[in-house]
C-alpha cells in the first residue's frame, strides 16, 4: 500500500435523508446494496443528498444496518462469512415485533433491497408454514371477510390442506 | 409498484400484491390452500400469485393426498387464466398412467396461462417414455423449458412434421439426466429456431449430436458418466460461450468433435479415464 490517502479517497460518502428528516451517511459501497439507490447513483452520478420520502428513519436506520454488514462481509471473499452472515440475519429477524417487520419489508421493498426482501419475507412465511386458517387470522390479526355460507364453500375446496 | 391488496388494518393484507407473493414462493401449497381459507383477499393473493411450484415428494407414499393435490392444481390453473404468469415448477415422482394424463393436461394448461418458464422433473420408471406435448410447441410465451425425467427413461420430441413452425418464444432449452436419440439434432435445429441458450447435460443414449442453429448464444454440454456420445458437431455462427465436458470410458473408441465455424476459439479438456 502506497500512502494512507489513498484508501480514503476512494470510499465516497452519500448523505441519505428518510421521511421525518433524519439523515445518514454511508458508504457508498453499503448504500448501493439497495437497487433502488444503485440506480440514482448511476443517473445522477454526483448528487450526494438522496431524499427518500417514503422511509422513516427508524426503519432506514435498521436497512443501512443490515446493508453495513453484507457489505463488509462481501468485500471478505472468505467462505466461513457466509456462515457468519447466516447467524447474523438470523438474529436480525428473529425478534421483529409484527409492526416493525412490516414497515421493515415495505422499506426493502420500495429501496429495492432484492436480498433483504428475501429474507424478511422468508420470516413472515415461516409464520403461515404448518399453520392452521385460525391461528393465521390471529397471528396476523386479519378479518375474514367471507360472504356467509362462502367460507364454508372455500373450507370445503380446500379440505386436503387440513386433513 | 402493485398497489396494496386491499384497504386493510392488518399487516399481512395491507402489504403489496406483489411483496405478498414473494412471501407465498417460500410455502407449499397446502399452506397456500389453507391460507385461501383465511379471508377474500388472502385467497385472490393465492389465485393470482405468479409463479407454481407442484411438489409430490411429500406425498409420494399417499396416493389420496397426490390426488387431492392434483386436484387443487387443477382448480387453481382454471381460476388464474388471463393472469400474470411466469415459473411452472412440477416435480412429480414415478407417477401412475393416470397421473401422468394429470401432468399432460397441466403442461397444455400452462399453454393456456401463458407461463414464461417450464420446469418438469419426472421421476419416471426406467425403460419408460415421454413425449413432449406437442401442444407445447403452440405456446407463444413459452421462453424458458428444463425437463428432467430421469436417466433410465427416453425423452422423445413430437413429430417435427407435425410441429412445423416450433417453439416461437422459446430462448433457452436444459435438458438434465434424460436419454434422447438421434431425433434430437433435428427436431431442436428445426423446432427451436430462436433458441439462445441449450444445456445438455448427463445426456444418455445418443451417439451423435449435430447441433444447427443460427440463434444459438450458449452451449454447455456434459456427457461424462457412462459416456455414450461420440460424435459432436456443433455449427452456430453466433455462440459466444461454450462448455464442453466429455469423459471418454473406453479410449479405444474412436470420438469425433468439429465445430463451424472453425475460427470459433475454445479450449478443450478431454478427459481419459
Amino acid at each position: 500500500m502506497s500512502s494512507s490517502s489513498t484508501t480514503t479517497t476512494t470510499t465516497r460518502l452519500l448523505m441519505l435523508k428518510a421521511s421525518d428528516g433524519v439523515t445518514f451517511e454511508v458508504e457508498e459501497a453499503v448504500a448501493t446494496k439497495l437497487g433502488a439507490i444503485n440506480n440514482m447513483v448511476e443517473e445522477e452520478g454526483s448528487e450526494d443528498l438522496i431524499c427518500l420520502p417514503n422511509v422513516n428513519g427508524k426503519f432506514l436506520g435498521m436497512v443501512l444496518e443490515w446493508c453495513k454488514k453484507h457489505a463488509n462481509n462481501n468485500t471478505n471473499s472468505d467462505k466461513g462469512n457466509d456462515e457468519v452472515n447466516k447467524w447474523w440475519d438470523k438474529e436480525f429477524v428473529m425478534d421483529l415485533d409484527q409492526n416493525t417487520l412490516y414497515h421493515l419489508l415495505m422499506a426493502a421493498d420500495y429501496l429495492s433491497g432484492t436480498e433483504l426482501v428475501d429474507l424478511l419475507t422468508e420470516k413472515v412465511a415461516s409464520m403461515i408454514r404448518g399453520k392452521k386458517v385460525e391461528e393465521i387470522r390471529e397471528t396476523f390479526k386479519i378479518k375474514s371477510d367471507f360472504l356467509p355460507g362462502q367460507e364454508e364453500e372455500i373450507r370445503k375446496k380446500n379440505s386436503w390442506a387440513f386433513e | 409498484m402493485s398497489k396494496p391488496l386491499k384497504t386493510s388494518t392488518d399487516r399481512f393484507t395491507s402489504l403489496p400484491e406483489h411483496v405478498a407473493h414473494e412471501i407465498l414462493k417460500f410455502l407449499p401449497l397446502e399452506d397456500i390452500s389453507r391460507l385461501s381459507v383465511v379471508s377474500r383477499t388472502c385467497r385472490q393473493v393465492c389465485i393470482s400469485m405468479p409463479s407454481l411450484k407442484v411438489n409430490a415428494a411429500p406425498y409420494r407414499y399417499s396416493t389420496t393426498k397426490r390426488t387431492q393435490l392434483m386436484n387443487y392444481v387443477d382448480r387453481l390453473l382454471s381460476l388464474r387464466r388471463g393472469m400474470d404468469s411466469r415459473c411452472l415448477f412440477i416435480d412429480w415422482g414415478l407417477p401412475s398412467t393416470e397421473e401422468e394424463h394429470r401432468v399432460l393436461s397441466w403442461l397444455h394448461n400452462a399453454v393456456v396461462c401463458n407461463f414464461k418458464q417450464l420446469k418438469l422433473i419426472l421421476r419416471l420408471k426406467s425403460g419408460s417414455e415421454f413425449t413432449v406435448p406437442p401442444s407445447l410447441l403452440c405456446s407463444t410465451s413459452l421462453e424458458s423449458l428444463t425437463v428432467n425425467i430421469g436417466i433410465n427413461a427416453l425423452l422423445k420430441f413430437p413429430s417435427y412434421y407435425s410441429s412445423i413452425n416450433g417453439f416461437s418464444s422459446l430462448k433457452s432449452l436444459t435438458l438434465c439426466g434424460v436419454r434422447i436419440d438421434e431425433s434430437f439434432s433435428n427436431w431442436v435445429s428445426i423446432c427451436c429456431k430462436f433458441l439462445r441458450k441449450l444445456c445438455l447435460s448427463q445426456i444418455k443414449e445418443t451417439k451423435s449430436l449435430v447441433i444447427n442453429s443460427s440463434s444459438m448464444h450458449q452451449l454447455f454440454i456434459s456427457s461424462t458418466y457412462n459416456n455414450e456420445l461420440c460424435h459432436l458437431q456443433v455449427s452456430a455462427e453466433t455462440l459466444e460461450y461454450m462448455t464442453l465436458r466429455w469423459e471418454f470410458d473406453d479410449p479405444l473408441t474412436t470420438e469425433h468433435c468439429s465445430f463451424l465455424p472453425p475460427s470459433f476459439k475454445f479450449s478443450c479438456g478431454e478427459e481419459l479415464s
